[in-house]
């Protein structure tokens, strides 16, 4: 009697937890909290608001790379994840457009994105990349944040690496708690930023426009160098473009400070060696007006359809006729005394801050 | 395929599961075992398809053999098919090895392709053999492929083991009575199961990156400091316990869900009091190997004192060399090979009598545990190492001939940290700024861990091949709420780790 009665237990025990099991699982598919599942279906009140696409966005970009297909893809730092409209007028030629920007992104985790795109990517027309001098600070290079370098490129490779996520249970939860209390997910940032959904247009918070933090965004650029495996890795991503005669067009994002002195300039000549590129970064009639930006190290969506002007229309494009200069490996000397001559012409507090 | 992978957890093992018992429903044994054969290829197939052949070649190639042994019990036969998984190990495991000494010896270049190394041959090589010594000594009589199939691929222990022998494994498949599902075995099988994967993605995989960074800092010919060189020693001497007992424990549960009993390979070896002790305790069905097929051919303890210590190190050598082609894994043998010659050398003399008399006492019992565990550890250098340099890097640390600084540029030690940092590195399990204040706290941890805490199977009351010897009688599992909620914690944990950790593969798993 006693015996059959462990069984009957054990029995039990084990079926509630696979119940369990089961119902989690069933319960996070349904949640989806990183969109990872490619049926995607939205419960109010459910999973209607998701916080973990906000604050752990590389997989979710990753993971769209594997799977869905691209005419144009944008990649880059934060500034282009706030800053460049997928669905910019100015992109209405290109196809299907999908900003793959990373925040903090720097240049090693842009290329390990770059080569996802090119594993999986069969339609890839253009790609616009968006960079800053910072892109390239050697303290970064340590960092890999979502993208381990020995990750596979396929579809099934990123899907047992991130597989996890459409599991995890701390991202469900948050999502379903959000969904029931009708939170703002982008709230969950302590800047105020919305990480925008990669095919829509970014949205700043209206209060934080017009109000430049000025030093607080720039100490953390106070002091680096540049870091010769991520020139290497800016040099090859170019190469792989090139070999796969896919357009690249390079542009130096604009901000309310600029980069300026011995390293800027080597990182300048540098990419120059490599491809023209349009350098936004200096100071000009439009980083001069400072409600075009979102604090002092970010752009808005308004200079971002400027920048996108200039770079796919060129000379001809209607915007400032000082904002943009378009570099090559022959003018890059003329275009660095000309910048030069443009910052100490500027606010010397503005440059005494500069590394 | 991992079972430390979503894959496997998810989808592969409940399609498995449900699909062996539907099987067993309706046609019985046979479809049972024709559906485990299947699903253990798929298994074996998603790590790289094409090693499935040499696989099932090298089975077809053993039963052939395997039969014609039970035909005429020729030593010949028996001699040609160890030679044949033998040459096969060789070729794929140490061809590069033997090449490249031989041209160093010859002072030769020679350029040898690598080859991936197939997945679990050392294991599934081991047990062809004990298979066809089996069947030599009359010990199987079986003739049917699918059950020799479903023995050697048998998916819970393809991989790493533990090695098992044709008889104990096969005659669990009754061909009368089909396993059917059954709480016990699932209810302990999950636990077990659980338990493995936390101590593999719980606890090895988080002590990976410090074991990695440090012998990597060693392999790049920088001498470490006495603190980093004990950190690296005990990180790495935690990760592959963890590591290979989460997944003998998983392999054991898997097994048990299956309705199968598979053997312990684990019996907290770093509560080990002597040497002879711990090969008692780590890895017991390769020891048991090797003790059966080579310590005891060689003339184990019936010929005399100095025989039987030649035996010991040649084994020993041998099960170094069967870890890895590499000298440093060679020395790792030969280094406990001499360890256990000087253990049965003590117990050769009269001082053995003492220390019999202390065996109670628990100063000398905390002596000789510190001592074995002082040893295993310091012979992890050796076996972690990629060349003896960098190995004496590490060895020379422990004994602070590199000064007590820090090799790691962003390795800062204890002095000048606050409190609260301290504190909050206890919580950043990667933070490498203050990292030997984690570390050496998730060391001390786990050392009351593997020397105080009761073992998995002493918790799930498991006796196969091993006597459970447990005062620990309120730990044991029962089908209870408070072990429901103790399996639910660890699993989503364990879970949790996964998503935030890479997913790494068994360390075994590359031997």
């Amino acid at each position: 009697m006693k015996i059959a009665a462990a069984y009957a237990a054990a029995r039990m025990w084990s079926l509630f937890f696979l119940a369990l099991t089961l119902a989690c699982v069933t319960l996070s598919l349904l949640v989806n909290p990183y969109r990872l599942l490619p049926i995607y279906v939205t419960i109010p009140g459910l999973n209607d608001v998701q916080p973990a696409l906000y604050y752990f966005p590389g997989p979710t970009r990753l993971f769209d790379l594997a799977n869905r297909q691209f005419d144009t893809l944008i990649f880059g730092s934060s500034r282009v994840v706030y800053g460049i409209d997928p669905l910019s007028p100015h992109l209405r030629l290109y196809g299907k457009v999908y900003n793959s920007g990373l925040l903090g992104g720097q240049m090693l985790e842009i290329e390990k994105m770059s080569e996802h795109a090119l594993a999986n990517q069969r339609h890839l027309r253009l790609v616009l990349l968006g960079i800053d001098i910072a892109t390239f600070d050697k303290t970064q290079e340590g960092r890999l944040l979502a993208l381990n370098q020995e990750y596979g490129k396929s579809s099934r490779e990123l899907f047992r690496v991130y597989g996890g996520l459409v599991l995890d249970l701390r991202a469900v939860g948050e999502a379903i708690v959000s969904s029931a209390l009708r939170r703002d997910a982008r709230s969950f940032r302590l800047d105020g930023l919305g990480i925008p959904d990669p095919l829509a247009a970014p949205q700043a918070y209206p209060e934080i426009l017009n109000k430049p933090s000025g030093p607080r965004a720039i100490a953390p650029y106070a002091r680096f160098e540049p870091s010769q495996a991520m020139l290497a890795a800016f040099s090859r991503m170019i190469d792989r473009y090139r070999q796969r005669h896919i357009e690249v067009r390079v542009f130096l994002t604009p901000a309310q400070f600029h980069f300026r002195g011995s390293t800027a300039e080597r990182i300048r000549r540098e990419i120059a060696q490599v491809i023209p590129y349009w350098d936004f970064d200096y100071p000009n009639s439009v980083t001069d007006e400072p409600e075009l930006f979102i604090g002092a190290g970010h752009f808005s969506t308004r200079v971002g359809d400027l920048i996108l002007a200039r770079v796919l229309s060129g000379t001809g494009a209607a915007v400032p006729a000082d904002f943009g200069a378009y570099v090559t490996q022959h003018d890059i000397e003329q275009h660095l005394q000309r910048i030069e001559e443009r910052f100490e012409r500027a606010e010397p507090s503005t440059e005494q801050q500069l590394p | 395929m991992l079972y430390n992978s979503f894959e496997f957890i998810f989808v592969f093992l409940p399609l498995a599961l449900v699909g062996y018992f539907v099987a067993g429903r309706f046609n019985g044994n046979t479809l049972q075992l024709s559906w485990i054969i299947a699903a253990s290829c798929i298994f074996y197939a998603f790590w790289d398809p094409i090693y499935i052949f040499l696989l099932v070649g090298s089975l077809l190639a053993n039963f052939i053999l395997g039969q014609q042994l039970m035909k005429h019990r020729h030593k010949l036969v028996l001699v040609a098919g160890i030679a044949l998984n033998v040459s096969l190990l060789a070729y794929f495991k140490y061809r590069g090895f033997i090449v490249t000494n031989f041209a160093a010896l010859a002072d030769l270049q020679v350029e040898i392709p690598k080859l991936v190394l197939p997945l679990g041959i050392s294991f599934f090589t081991f047990q062809k053999i004990a298979y066809l010594v089996d069947v030599y000594k009359g010990r199987v009589i079986e003739r049917s492929l699918l059950r020799y199939a479903a023995f050697i691929t048998f998916f819970p222990q393809l991989i790493a083991g533990p090695i098992v022998h044709y008889v104990p494994l096969m005659r669990q498949f009754d061909p009368k009575r089909p396993h059917v599902p059954r709480g016990t075995d699932l209810g302990i099988g999950i636990m077990f199961f659980v338990i493995g994967l936390a101590k593999k993605v719980g606890i090895a995989d988080n002590l990976a990156p410090y074991a990695d960074r440090l012998f990597a800092t060693a392999n790049a010919s920088v001498p470490l400091g006495f603190f980093e060189a004990w950190l690296a020693v005990l990180t790495y001497g935690f990760q592959i316990y963890f590591d290979f007992s989460g997944y003998s424990d998983m392999a054991i549960g898997l097994a048990r869900m299956f309705g199968i009993r598979l053997p312990l390979n684990f019996d907290s070896p770093y509560k080990a009091r002597s040497i002879i002790d711990f090969w008692r305790r780590w890895h017991i069905t390769l020891s048991r190997f090797l003790r059966d097929y080579v310590y005891i051919p060689l003339g184990g303890s019936h010929h005399g004192l100095t025989l039987q210590l030649c035996a010991l190190l040649v084994t020993m050598l041998l099960g170094g060399l069967w870890h890895g082609a590499n000298w440093t894994f060679v020395i790792w043998g030969g280094v406990h090979g001499l360890l256990l010659a000087i253990n049965h050398l003590w117990r050769a003399t009269a001082l053995s009598d003492i220390s019999e008399s202390l065996l109670g006492a628990p100063a000398y019992n905390a002596l000789c545990l510190a001592a074995t565990f002082l040893s295993v550890m310091a012979a992890w250098v050796l076996f972690r190492s990629q060349s003896l340099a960098a190995a004496d890097f590490i060895l020379s640390g422990l004994i602070g001939a590199n000064g007590f600084g820090a090799a790691l540029p962003d390795y800062v030690l204890l002095h000048g940290v606050p409190a609260h940092k301290l504190i909050q590195s206890l919580f950043e399990t990667q933070s490498w700024t203050i990292v030997p204040i984690t570390a050496t706290a998730i060391c001390a941890g786990l050392l009351f861990v593997v020397w105080v805490l009761p073992n998995s199977q002493e918790i799930m009351s498991y006796r196969v091949l091993l006597p459970v010897r447990s005062r620990w009688r309120f730990a044991r599992w029962r089908p209870n709420a408070a072990w429901f909620a103790i399996a639910v914690g660890l699993f989503y944990w364990s879970l949790s780790c996964m998503v935030m950790l890479d997913i790494r593969p068994f360390t075994y798993f590359a031997f």
